[in-house]
């Protein structure tokens, strides 16, 4: 073993006492009152493991970055065989050739709309990327987003997000962002015949929401669109390279949009990327007689290690026809989540595309679990989602996904290499919660008396305590 | 190997050699041949450093997890650790990100937070990143040319003092962002102007972030400038060097009293999250660079080379006529109009330097730590060659490189949209000017269920003006927003002091209602599309129709309207400019009116208490009233006192200031408007009768203000109309019992009303409507706003009827 390596294990088993102390003590504090405070020392495909070698079920994938699972060897030896090569990097003359390689790739996924890829270091930079090329082409200043939206954390990319709470203290945003509703295209004609309107952004399928946009209605937007002058730009960050059961969903649905975003998965869970898939026309339009050609430049953007993760990423995904296996394993993954909804007056719906999926909550017809759910929605409206989320972690050993502020929902990214067995601890595990929640005790019983005695109870307690706190 | 024109990726690079492999400050081609690279201030470290690629070949063959997204990074803990003990300055919290113009998004996201404030400040030339937040507090103008508008409410300052004193003054300044030493220009910021400006910041309640993505690490010679000259910025940024030159990596370092203010809320657990932030390769790529950079003692390093560097620059800068500005190995040398050419004969003689953006002309040198002393030489060998063999002036076709110069140019000035499309707008009913008339008869076609449009000029208000746009995307100048309610039934000591004061000279007060025109806000909230910082040039018309106006916004867009209806509120002389040319040019009558401010030696109350209108009591003597309506303080303050010293000060004793509004009717004074080859002017005659009105008024006005116990009066003169006699105005406001000072402290604005049909109709245009004082000709009563916002409530409402 390295001094290096010798270093981070001796480190590893207290993980998170430096992370307390220097990083975000608050969000770890969290962690631990809802009872998911482990310190995880190993990972593997679909598994986070502690250093008792209890095994997790990671069904967030890091966001979604794992769709190929953790730590996955054939990145890893493309990442070393990159590194042993001493190649040029982030020379700011001259084409970088793994870059190209990894853009031909995309766009070879992508079909022959697209005719460029501008490189990023996440997807909020692809965000940036998009909305910068839009009004350098269209000369407007207006964007329109869908209502729920998620497109990333930067300033840009935050002005175009569909949720209220994240835009808390950061106003004023961005000017001339407008909110329009999903899959209604009389609100979209409405705002786009002003004329005005620089780009129009959607997820085909909503990364936060899971609520997937209609075809039909893409693509009249897209008639719209370019009606209006006005670039449509596909976010697939999170549905792109396969995950919804096709390389890119917007191709699925016979939508053609201007400019195109990916990350996440094609990072390999590695090394932070971003893409930007461009038409020829779009790229023409931002780069004719332009004379600096840095319209947008990244210092970082297009390094070797992150081409690297990419390339070897793409073949990984081919060679197992990831599309068509997310199609079979989200078919299998929804069959389980409909059955559930069917079975539990306390699930509202299920939506999603192939391996993505969240399950929505809604008030049971039992009295005592109404009464409760109630209570808990007073604090927060997505408390019992949290009480679900919680026992998942610590009961049955499930990593799911808190969706977005406000939502009562439970989210689930499986990676792609997920067996029929890891699928069913998922499903099983859910409804074994259920079951708990349903039961005689109830989410919030423990509180109510006292006495802080299951995790769901913790979970709520630490709500309370964090609210106190502020 | 790709070559540029056949890679599909964009943007495309300046071309160069087919680079083959690199290692620690040079790039080879197939041939063997070449180059030093100073342009990749990433590679601090050099390129592929053997311990940098082993660390991460390590890291890989553990297994870790990595971005679980619930629980601690054991490595971000490390990392954070380690950069919190390096940096000095007290730093308590690390937050980690993925590139320096992201680190720049969370330190302007966290000031915001924490202060509740929105406005940066951000010093010429500055660098600090590409994404809109961050290119939204760049001082260059040209990097977000066709970007605007990105972040508003920033504002560029020199790194001047007095300059930041006054806009921190005004207590709404979230943020100040520096370089101390400037990437783009290798600018060393004064370090007693950075000292005093943490002095400054902390006084204001404003968070200071020193940008160090570049300079960190030693490359100047120190760890970190900010430490190195005594500085305590509340947040510190860092990127570049820190990962290793393999991975993107950039990280925010905050002060413990920062990060508690941050996330004091439960709700704000998510301030800022990133899905890649804290990913264990760039992790472990910033520990072992760490490592390395201790162990060759970078900053020791760097000083002397960088000290070899300059003194070859310095001599360089003798022979060919160039400047030079930087710190240790951040050295940039200024080539005013040539430096592409320059940077292309460097690049032919093996050094790759940086290059600048467009307005600017410093050719970066970055060379890594880890280079040596004959590489130095052999950079400064190349870059003699370059400066020698590329002429001065004049051999290179193409337009010249603007210079910043002096006074630098406003964004706008400098990326108009000259190539563009006009920018095309499409409304039911456009009202064209935001004035109590544009804004009443926009509410009352509102009312009658038309969908309407405002564009309004906006006053582009004083310099230092925060920068708006509205919800529909163009700038705001500056606009008044006055919302004017019904007045105050409670007391207010300045009105009682003039119903008194009235009282007391044998005058009868006379109570004017008050008009409730709704502010540019509340018409939003109704559905109303504001539109401002929008110059209305001219009305379309075809065949006698007009189909709405074509404009220019403040950054030279074209603008073009078309309209169902379009309502005139732009002021009679607005309203008869756009008029002149289509119709027959109507006369207009100018009424005068003026501002008296006078000093009590009691105070009476704050001004901060009178946000809007108080429309209470006048004196109407001789065809003029004299009442004490005055619109908040602030905004006449802004209007003006930006550059009168005197009243400024006299501001700091608001409360013990009071000011009477005169008005006078122009029963004499007339104007017409006429399109001529030069535009549009405006040819008016105020008439004696009309002045002398004015001056009796004035006079008046000062006996009451004398009543009311003021001690000095500030009369000016400043603006009026020749027919005014300035001289013997001032002559007259001495002799009465007050103590003046004539200076140039009143305001004069004309009103004016047109020869228009009392229906808003225009003889011979269709389509179209006067809602302003145009169509009052004679009609002036005792109050000519309560006139005309009547007038325009009207015709708004007409438009229920009209198809």
């Amino acid at each position: 073993m390295s001094e290096f390596q010798q270093r981070i294990e001796e480190y590893l088993n207290s993980s998170d006492h430096l992370s307390r102390k220097h990083i975000h003590p608050r969000l770890l504090k969290m962690f631990e009152l809802g009872g998911m405070s482990v310190a995880f020392t190993r990972a593997q495909g679909p598994y986070l493991f502690d250093k008792d070698g209890n095994k997790w079920l990671d069904f967030l994938a890091g966001g979604g970055v794992y769709f190929l699972g953790r730590n996955h060897p054939q990145i890893h030896q493309a990442l070393i065989d990159v590194l042993g090569l001493n190649l040029p990097n982030l020379a700011v003359v001259n084409a970088s050739a793994l870059g190209g390689m990894l853009a031909g790739k995309l766009l070879e996924l992508a079909g022959p709309h697209f005719g460029k890829v501008v490189f990023a270091n996440a997807g909020s930079e692809s965000t940036e990327v998009a909305l910068r090329f839009c009004r350098q082409i269209t000369r407007r200043r207006r964007f329109l987003y869908v209502d729920g939206a998620f497109h990333g954390r930067s300033y840009g990319a935050i002005s175009v997000c569909g949720f209220a709470q994240m835009r808390t203290n950061i106003e004023p945003a961005m000017p001339v962002c407008t909110p329009v509703p999903a899959n209604d295209i009389e609100a979209l004609r409405r705002e786009l015949k002003y004329g005005d309107v620089a780009g129009f952004i959607f997820e085909p399928v909503q990364g936060m929401t899971c609520r997937v946009l209609e075809p039909a209605y893409l693509r009249e937007a897209e008639n719209l669109c370019r009606q209006h002058g006005t670039i449509m730009i596909a976010d697939e960050v999170q549905t792109g390279l396969g995950r919804t059961g096709s390389w890119f969903a917007t191709a699925a649905m016979g939508v053609r949009p201007g400019i195109m975003t990916v990350s996440k998965t094609l990072s390999g869970g590695q090394v932070p990327v971003g893409a930007v898939l461009v038409s020829e026309e779009v790229y023409e339009q931002v780069y004719s007689g332009f004379s600096s050609g840095l319209v947008y430049f990244s210092t970082f953007a297009e390094n070797n290690l992150a081409m690297a993760a990419g390339l070897a990423t793409i073949q990984c995904l081919e060679e197992m026809d990831a599309p068509n296996l997310a199609r079979e394993k989200g078919a299998v993954l929804r069959r389980g989540l409909d059955d559930l909804a069917a079975r539990y007056d306390i699930v509202d719906r299920i939506e999603g595309s192939g391996l993505m999926q969240t399950m929505y909550f809604k008030d049971s017809a039992s009295a005592l679990l109404r009464t409760q759910q109630q209570a808990m929605k007073a604090v927060d409206s997505s408390a019992f989602a949290a009480a679900v989320h919680v026992d998942l972690f610590s009961r049955q050993r499930i990593v799911a996904q808190l969706p977005g502020p406000g939502l009562d929902a439970i989210k689930v990214l499986p990676p792609l290499i997920s067996t029929d067995d890891d699928l069913a601890w998922f499903l099983n595990g859910l409804e074994d919660t259920l079951v708990e929640l349903y039961g005689r005790r109830g989410p919030v019983v423990a509180v109510g008396q006292g006495v802080v005695q299951n995790t769901v109870g913790k979970a709520l307690a630490g709500l309370r305590a964090a609210r106190a706190d502020a | 190997m790709t070559s540029v024109a056949e890679s599909p990726v964009a943007p495309p690079r300046p071309p160069g050699p087919d680079f083959t492999l690199a290692q620690g400050a040079r790039l080879w081609d197939a041939s063997g041949r070449s180059w030093l690279d100073a342009a990749s201030p990433a590679h601090f470290l050099g390129r592929n450093h053997p311990e940098v690629h082993q660390a991460l070949v390590d890291l890989l063959a553990m297994e870790l997890p990595n971005l679980s997204v619930v629980n601690a990074s054991a490595l971000g803990g490390l990392l954070a650790g380690r950069l919190i003990a390096r940096a000095g300055g007290g730093f308590g919290k690390c937050v980690f990100a993925n590139s320096g113009s992201e680190t720049t998004e969370v330190a302007l996201r966290f000031c915001r937070q924490i202060t509740r404030r929105r406005r940066f400040l951000y010093l010429t030339d500055a660098y600090h990143g590409r994404s809109t937040g961050s290119i939204s507090v760049c001082g260059v103008p040209s990097l977000r040319a066709h970007f605007e508008p990105a972040m508003p409410t920033t504002t560029m300052i020199p790194p001047d003092l007095a300059r930041l004193r006054r806009e921190l003054r005004t207590g709404d300044v979230a943020g100040l962002i520096v370089e101390p030493v400037q990437a783009l220009t290798g600018r060393v910021i004064d370090p007693a102007f950075l000292r005093e400006a943490e002095n400054l910041c902390e006084a204001a309640g404003t968070v200071l972030i020193a940008a160090e993505v570049l300079t960190g690490f030693g490359r100047t010679g120190h760890w970190f400038v900010s430490d190195a000259i005594g500085l305590r910025p509340g947040i510190l940024t860092v990127g570049k060097a820190l990962g290793g030159g393999d991975l993107p990596i950039g990280a925010v370092l905050v002060h413990e009293a920062i990060y508690e203010r941050v996330y004091s809320g439960f709700s704000s657990g998510l301030v800022y999250f990133s899905t890649f932030a804290e990913n264990n390769l760039a992790m472990a790529a910033g520990l072992v660079s760490l490592d390395l950079l201790e162990r060759i003692d970078a900053p020791a390093r760097a000083a002397r080379l960088g000290a070899q560097l300059r003194a070859g620059l310095d001599a360089l800068a003798a022979t060919h006529g160039v400047t030079v500005a930087g710190l240790g190995l951040h050295q940039v040398v200024h080539v005013p109009e040539r430096a592409n050419a320059v940077a292309e004969a460097a690049q032919e003689a093996g050094l790759i330097v940086g290059r600048p953006p467009q307005g600017l002309h410093g050719l970066r040198l970055d060379l890594p730590v880890v280079c040596q002393e004959a590489d130095v030489d052999a950079a400064l060998e190349a870059l003699a060659a370059a400066l020698a063999g590329t002429p001065t002036s004049g051999a290179r076709p193409g337009p010249p490189t603007r210079s910043l110069g002096l006074a630098p140019p406003t964004p706008a000035a400098l990326a108009p949209n000259r190539s563009g499309g006009p920018v095309l707008l499409d409304a039911d009913v456009l009202v064209v000017g935001a004035s109590v008339a544009g804004r009443a008869a926009a509410a009352a076609a509102c009312d009658a269920g038309r969908e309407v449009w405002i564009l309004d000029a906006g006053p582009h208000g004083p310099k230092g003006a925060e920068t708006w746009t509205t919800s529909e995307g163009l700038p705001i100048g500056w606009t008044l927003d006055v919302a004017h309610p019904a007045p105050a039934t409670a007391p207010d000591p300045r009105t009682d002091a003039f119903v008194a004061a009235l009282q007391a000279v044998g005058a009868t007060p006379v109570a004017v209602p008050a008009h409730d025109v709704p502010s540019l806000t509340a018409l939003q909230d109704r559905g109303v599309r504001v539109v401002s910082g929008v110059d209305a040039e001219h009305l379309t018309v075809v065949d006698r129709e007009v189909t709405g106006v074509t404009g220019r916004s403040a950054d030279g867009s074209h603008v073009r309207v078309s309209a169902g209806v379009t309502i005139l509120a732009a002021g009679a002389i607005g309203t008869g400019l756009l008029l002149a040319p289509v119709a027959s040019p109507p006369a207009i009558r100018f009424h005068l009116s003026a501002t008296l401010f006078a000093r009590t030696d009691v105070p009476l109350a704050p001004w901060r208490d009178r946000r809007t209108v108080t429309r209470t009591d006048h004196l109407r003597i001789h065809g003029a009233t004299i009442d004490d309506r005055v619109p908040d303080l602030a905004l006449l303050a802004e209007r003006l006192v930006h550059d009168n010293r005197l009243l400024r000060r006299t501001l700091k004793r608001a409360d013990c200031l009071v000011a009477l509004h005169l008005e006078v009717d122009g029963e004499a004074s007339s104007g017409t408007l006429a399109t001529g080859r030069l535009g549009p002017t405006i040819d008016f005659k105020v008439a004696d009768a009309d002045a002398s009105r004015m001056t009796g008024a004035m006079a008046a006005a000062c006996d009451l203000l004398a009543v009311m116990g003021a001690i000095e009066v500030f009369p000016g003169i400043a603006g009026l109309p020749d027919a005014l006699a300035p001289a013997d105005l001032a002559e007259q406001l001495r002799a009465t019992r007050l103590p003046g000072s004539d200076l140039g402290l009143v305001l004069v604005t004309p009103h004016a009303t047109g020869q228009i049909h009392p229906s808003g109709a225009v003889n011979g245009l269709l389509r179209v409507v006067v809602a302003d004082a145009s169509a009052l000709l004679g009609a002036v009563g005792p109050d000519l706003e309560h006139e005309t916002t009547k007038h325009a409530a009207s015709i708004g409402a007409g438009l229920a009827h009209v198809g």
